[in-house]
């Protein structure tokens, strides 16, 4: 009852102030939930209860909180929170590779043109770096990076992710290059700086040129490891009963990591939740792999919005692609489901984005589109236009580049039906 | 056991020799003339009146030529062995002795392997198999000393399977497979500038000589073969090819690369280079000729620190050019002073890719990790030399000041390399600098030891894996 009491308090906030007159403010940041290995779209968000077993091996579909959506009962906790998220039944695209498919799902672009475009991560980060005065990186990505690809591409070494590595469900999450290792004492640590100080003593005062970065980088490093940046990783920070509800688990304290990234003001935050490349063992992996992210994402959308940053912060959910609609018992699969791009599904909540829509329809088993296809390129343009940034403006300034952020929507076009309505208004008179 | 006898030895040898007293960096005079090359560098310094900076020490020597040539820092015995050396001539034996070794034609493959883009996903899709057949076919060719004429000519001329024949794979690295982008690859690799730098009639000659080349699938899964439309004797690869070799510009480029690997940039003076080109022609290619002639050369043994125009003095290989560890030699530098091997993979393209093993030796650009992600290594995406980056940044050193990785690595050396040591200061300056400590050194740490109520030792690792002398080539 509570949950539905702080929805309601913020459905009536964010109606508050569109009806000040104003259109959605920009998202300030995004969570990027990288559902690594391509989920399932049957045991997630497009269930088909009514297909033959071969299909969907018995598992049911159960109501969610917006009448006539029903979603996997492997999402229970999900289904209470469809209100604050959309459903798309109907990503698409022709890629069942990981390579290709991560590539063309984070970037837009289609592989092979030569040139390395960035991830959409690299290229918020590119935008709202600008504004951004934090002392983390704009782009952060918990915990291991996705590696598929120079996420940055042309954009530059400056753009490149900050990876925590180490776990977040550990009693110390460790982030390489942000705090100490987890058994120094903070006199061990007074005791190191200060031998390193009086030892280092090679080409002091000698006016080496390559020598000279080596000081001021330290100092900014040193300055970095003791200050607001390494207080967002300490876990200590949060309640017992917060850390309960995210799920004890490494991907759950993700989860809760990257809220507590968002209050930071960092712009840009992907989890890369790995493991869901279920060739065999299918219903065993999501069995296990569902129970924790269903937790975890269910909590952050309730934790974001009692904290009234749902309205301004994107938490999308997609993985390169789906899975193969009929399941394969023969060996040596023996009940799994193989890589399949041509029909799955993706979630979207916040920034502005309405909730509890679904966007497109797929057919009996869920195979194919039947209505409203999305590309790639516009799941991610609404993404970037709900964060203030033209997907259809160039590149500014890199040589040898004369193109948009992002290829030309597809024909059915961004997600207009889900943007905040005065936005949705200004959209339609142009 | 073995390490601590040869410092015990290596102690009472110079007890009453003030080994590193006068300077631990550098002899007292500049490198003496020991060659014609070092004559001719002595009179080109004299015309621009820049006198060189003094010698280095043996244990800068020795650190030097293992980083720059086998790619890692010299194990104990390895540097203990250079500098208690009693030949004359030491420098030169040991420069020829790295050069036959096979760890150096691996490390020089590796240098290739950025040039010619050898990984195996995005934007150059090699394929795994190809991109290790790629990398062998390169180490063969450097370790069985093929002269570097025949080289390129051997990749300029390839066709067949881009599994068989490796050469093949220089027309598969390459973003597009029209004959402008070969061209380019092309240009870049032998001219050592892209093509549209070139002048409009060699970009002509260029795109026309590889105006014949075609690619076909076959029906092994990835196979391509590389062919020419035209047949061998009207192949335009050949009049093209046979004109390149004429032409000095090509050698030259040869050296410049080679001296680039060596000094870390190609800060040098023309005339240097000009003579280095005579030499190498005279000496029909042969690489390990020409860098043996350089790094047994003043330009080479000079010390890095020096009084004066850093980037003048740098251009007269004048003063030694300091800068940072590459990151494939950082990274094999640490996993041998800590015992513990690095393991890489590429999670892309399926079936992943695994390596375990020296950093500089991996096969393929796409197999990778962090650490080198973080140091700069090349993504191999366009093969030019500014995508190797050795700037020090904030993030790589909160990565050295608090990686928990690392820090477990330099707890390791406790528990094996330095379990039986009774100097375990001594034994940590020889893994990390090649060096012993000085006696000033060695007091300022039981100083400050005792002050800390004896933890330092434990964290003398951190110390000097975190410290300019160990992070730098110089």
């Amino acid at each position: 009852m509570k949950k539905y009491c702080f929805s309601f308090l913020f459905l009536l906030f964010s109606g508050c102030y569109l009806s000040a007159g104003e259109t959605a403010p920009p998202a300030r940041s995004v969570i990027e939930i990288w559902v690594w290995g391509g989920p399932s779209q049957l045991e997630t968000f497009d269930p088909k209860p009514k297909a033959p077993k071969e299909y969907n091996n018995g598992y049911k579909a159960i109501p969610t909180n917006v009448p006539g959506i029903e979603i996997s009962e492997m999402l229970p906790k999900l289904a209470k929170h469809a209100d604050k998220y959309s459903i798309i039944r109907t990503m698409t695209h022709r890629h069942n590779g990981h390579e290709t498919a991560s590539y063309l799902m984070q970037t837009g672009r289609e592989p092979g043109s030569g040139k390395v475009f960035p991830a959409i991560g690299a290229l918020v980060a590119f935008y709202k770096g600008k504004n951004y005065r934090g002392d983390l990186p704009p782009y952060v990505v918990l915990t291991k990076p996705k590696g598929r690809f120079a996420e940055e591409g042309f954009l530059g070494e400056k753009f490149k992710p900050l990876v925590t590595g180490g776990n977040p469900n550990a009693a110390r999450f460790s982030v390489d290059g942000i705090t100490p290792p987890g058994n120094l004492s903070k006199n061990d640590i007074a005791m190191q700086f200060a031998a390193l100080e009086k030892f280092d003593q090679f080409g002091k005062n000698a006016g080496i040129p390559a020598l000279q970065q080596f000081d001021s980088s330290g100092k900014e490093a040193y300055r970095k490891m003791n200050g607001s940046a390494a207080k967002v990783f300490d876990l200590t920070q949060e309640t017992k009963e917060m850390r309960e509800r995210y799920g004890r688990n490494e991907f759950g304290q993700a989860c809760l990591i990257a809220r507590r990234l968002v209050e930071a003001g960092v712009p840009y935050i992907t989890i890369n939740a790995q493991g869901w490349d279920s060739h065999k063992k299918h219903f065993e992996t999501m069995k296990r792999k569902t129970a924790e992210m269903d937790q975890a994402v269910a909590a952050l959308l309730e934790d974001l919005a009692e904290k009234k940053l749902l309205l301004t912060t994107i938490v999308w959910w997609s993985g390169e692609f789906g899975r193969t609609p009929k399941i394969q018992w023969e060996a040596p699969w023996n009940g799994g489901r193989n890589h399949y791009a041509n029909c799955f599904s993706a979630m979207i909540a916040g920034g502005g984005f309405k909730g509890g829509k679904v966007i497109g329809v797929s057919d009996a088993v869920a195979g194919k589109v039947v209505s409203r296809p999305v590309a790639p390129q516009d799941l991610l343009g609404s993404i970037l236009e709900r964060c203030g940034i033209d997907p259809d403006s160039k590149f500014p300034g890199f040589t040898g580049v004369n193109e948009p952020l992002l290829p030309k929507e597809s024909k059915a076009g961004r997600l207009r039906e889900i943007y905040p309505e005065k936005a949705e208004k200004q959209k339609g008179k142009k | 056991m073995t390490l601590y006898r040869t410092i015990c030895l290596f102690a009472a040898v110079t007890a009453f020799a003030p080994l590193f007293s006068q300077n631990i960096y550098q002899k007292a005079k500049p490198p003496a003339e020991i060659s014609s090359f070092d004559r001719f560098l002595s009179q080109t310094r004299q015309s621009v009146k820049i006198t060189s900076a003094p010698e280095a020490s043996d244990n800068v020597m020795v650190r030097r030529l293992y980083l720059d040539l086998l790619g890692r820092v010299p194990t104990p015995k390895e540097a203990l062995a250079y500098i208690q050396g009693k030949q004359e001539n030491k420098q030169s034996v040991l420069v020829k002795k790295l050069l036959q070794t096979e760890e150096h034609a691996m490390f020089m493959t590796m240098r290739y392997g950025d040039e010619l883009r050898i990984k195996s996903e995005f934007p150059i899709n090699l394929w795994p198999n190809a991109a290790f057949l790629y990398t062998r076919t390169i180490y063969d060719a450097y370790r069985n000393n093929l002269p570097y004429d025949k080289f390129a000519s051997q990749l300029i001329l390839s066709d067949g399977s881009n599994f068989r024949n490796g050469y093949a794979n220089f027309f598969r690295a390459v973003p597009k497979k029209d004959s402008q982008t070969i061209a380019d690859a092309a240009a870049q690799f032998l001219f050592g500038k892209p093509l549209k730098k070139l002048s409009v009639k060699e970009q002509k000659e260029f795109i026309k000589a590889f105006s014949g080349i075609k690619f076909k699938s076959t029906r092994e899964w990835k196979e391509e073969i590389v062919y020419s439309v035209f047949s061998p004797e009207k192949d335009p690869r050949h009049p093209f090819m046979k004109q390149v070799l004429q032409k000095n510009e090509f050698a030259r480029n040869g050296v410049l690369r080679l001296w680039k690997w060596i000094f870390g940039s190609d800060n040098a003076a023309p005339e240097i280079i000009d003579h280095l080109t005579e030499q190498f022609r005279k000496n029909n290619y042969d690489q390990r000729a020409l860098l043996s002639m350089i790094c047994t050369s003043s330009a080479y043994r000079v010390s890095s620190i020096c009084s004066g125009d850093y980037q003048k003095m740098t251009r007269y290989g004048a003063v030694y050019p300091v800068r940072r560890l590459d990151a494939e030699v950082l990274a094999d530098s640490i996993a041998q002073i800590t015992g513990r091997k690095n393991s890489y993979s590429s999670v892309i393209p399926e079936p992943f890719s695994y390596y375990n093993g020296r950093a500089a030796a991996i096969p393929d650009g796409s197999v990778t990790d962090q650490f080198l992600l973080l140091f700069g290594r090349p993504s191999r995406d366009t093969g030019a030399a500014g995508e190797r980056k050795n700037i020090i940044t904030a993030d790589q050193r909160l990565y050295l000041f608090n990686s928990s990785d690392l820090n477990n690595r330099l707890n390791q050396i406790f528990r094996y390399k330095l379990k039986t040591e009774k100097d375990k200061l001594g034994a940590l300056y020889l893994l990390f600098y090649s060096r012993m400590p000085t006696p000033a050194e060695r007091k300022s740490f039981q100083e400050m030891n005792k002050k800390w109520k004896w933890r330092l030792l434990s964290r003398m690792p951190w110390v000097l894996l975190n410290s300019k002398e160990f992070l730098y080539q110089h």
